[in-house]
């Protein structure tokens, strides 16, 4: 991983003295990365190419301001990124967060598929989560970054990361098999205690 | 053994320590929690399983897009950098002249306040590179005018010296015009300077 943010710092660094080829080499590392978060941001997927271009355009141009000091290069660009979405979404309809009932629904859905493998479940309770909570876990643990830095990006409070983070886990944990029989063994016997 | 309440504390800070954010200390005494909790070492590898599954996701995700270079960008962000790239060039050019124009009003404060003898290395400040339009002048200031004030009608015109101090308190100047001021204006303002003794347009090229 460091080896990964040394080579970015040395292509940010021959872009902030103005080479193009430098902007190509930051543009490929991260436009999957920022068109994932413009989705849990609830972007439109038509939108999402604009503000990608529009992010790394101003990476471009406000280079010199980047202070590695004060944050990672993938805070200050995913910062941008959550600016130029929320310009997105003053100019046009935003787009709602998928309805945090999804994971309930979800669960109803796959009642019947107790059986399939833990991965399997991640997978389904992942693509059930509401996208603020998927989010914080894709920063988390695709880009590496701490709480502070997450909420620096999205503009919110330490808490509330916290927050995200928890309910995700508590979500997905909910999820897994064997959980779901102990919880369902536990209300039986609640019920039969009742 | 730890209290139930710094399990929890503990158990906040698990993805932290998954994704390797945590400092040193606080590593440390996670991973001596982790020792000897059962519960923890549990969760940790759940949130392995959890992280897997995003990357797995994110790869699926993520179109395979070859890697290219500048040419290969969507054309409306080429398009963005290049128009920004050439506006860029003039900014640079006005750095440069400040630059040098700190430079030579440096010069001129040490030229002024040293022995004549002294002085000769800063007699010739030329400045590469110039674009757009502008005028060369002699300007000769009057005898008692000193750094302060030469320096004063350097930044007041954004002039840069390319040969001065010589003989009679006299400089060569290269100021910037750019369409906005016409030559002949500027050579009348400056000979109603009052530090100033004469001036002359040596070069202009905004014709």
């Amino acid at each position: 991983m460091g080896d990964v943010k040394d080579d970015e710092l040395t292509l940010f660094g021959r872009l902030q003295r103005g080479d193009v080829e430098a902007l190509a080499g930051l543009y490929y590392r991260y436009e999957g990365r920022i068109s994932r978060f413009l989705s849990r941001m609830g972007l439109a997927e038509h939108e999402r190419a604009a503000v990608i271009n529009d992010t790394m355009f101003t990476v471009w141009k406000s280079a010199q301001r980047f202070d590695p000091a004060r944050s990672r290069l993938s805070t200050w660009i995913f910062g941008i990124a959550r600016n130029k979405c929320r310009k997105a979404f003053e100019a046009s309809r935003p787009v709602g967060n998928v309805d945090p009932e999804a994971l309930d629904n979800v669960m109803e859905w796959h009642d019947d598929i107790e059986s399939l493998e833990t991965r399997q479940w991640l997978s389904v309770g992942l693509a059930a989560l509401p996208d603020e909570q998927r989010m914080v876990l894709e920063l988390t643990f695709l880009e590496g970054l701490s709480y502070a830095e997450i909420a620096e990006i999205l503009d919110c409070p330490v808490n509330t990361v916290k927050t995200r983070v928890f309910h995700a886990r508590r979500k997905l944990r909910a999820m897994l098999p064997e959980d779901r029989i102990r919880n369902r063994l536990n209300e039986e016997v609640m019920h039969e205690r009742s | 053994m730890n209290a139930p309440e710094q399990h929890g504390e503990f158990d906040q800070l698990l993805p932290l320590y998954a994704n390797g954010s945590l400092d040193a200390a606080t590593r440390a005494r996670v991973a001596r929690h982790l020792e000897q909790c059962a519960a923890c070492r549990e969760e940790l590898a759940f949130l392995g399983n959890v992280r897997d599954a995003l990357r797995r996701a994110a790869a699926k995700e993520t179109s395979a897009r070859a890697e290219g270079g500048f040419d290969s960008l969507p054309a409306e962000l080429r398009a963005r950098v290049q128009a920004s790239a050439q506006q860029r060039q003039p900014r640079l050019w006005k750095t440069a002249a400040l630059a040098a124009s700190i430079v030579a009003v440096m010069a001129l404060g040490i030229a002024l306040t040293v022995p004549e003898e002294e002085t000769a290395q800063f007699r010739t400040a030329t400045v590469a590179g110039q674009g757009g339009d502008s005028m060369i002048i002699e300007v000769r200031f009057r005898a008692d005018a000193g750094a302060q004030e030469v320096g004063r009608l350097l930044r007041e015109h954004r002039a840069v010296v390319l040969r001065g101090p010589e003989d009679e308190n006299r400089w060569t100047l290269e100021i910037p015009v750019n369409g906005q001021r016409n030559p002949g204006d500027v050579v009348e303002t400056l000979r109603r300077n009052g530090d100033v003794a004469d001036v002359r347009l040596l070069e202009s090229d905004t014709q």
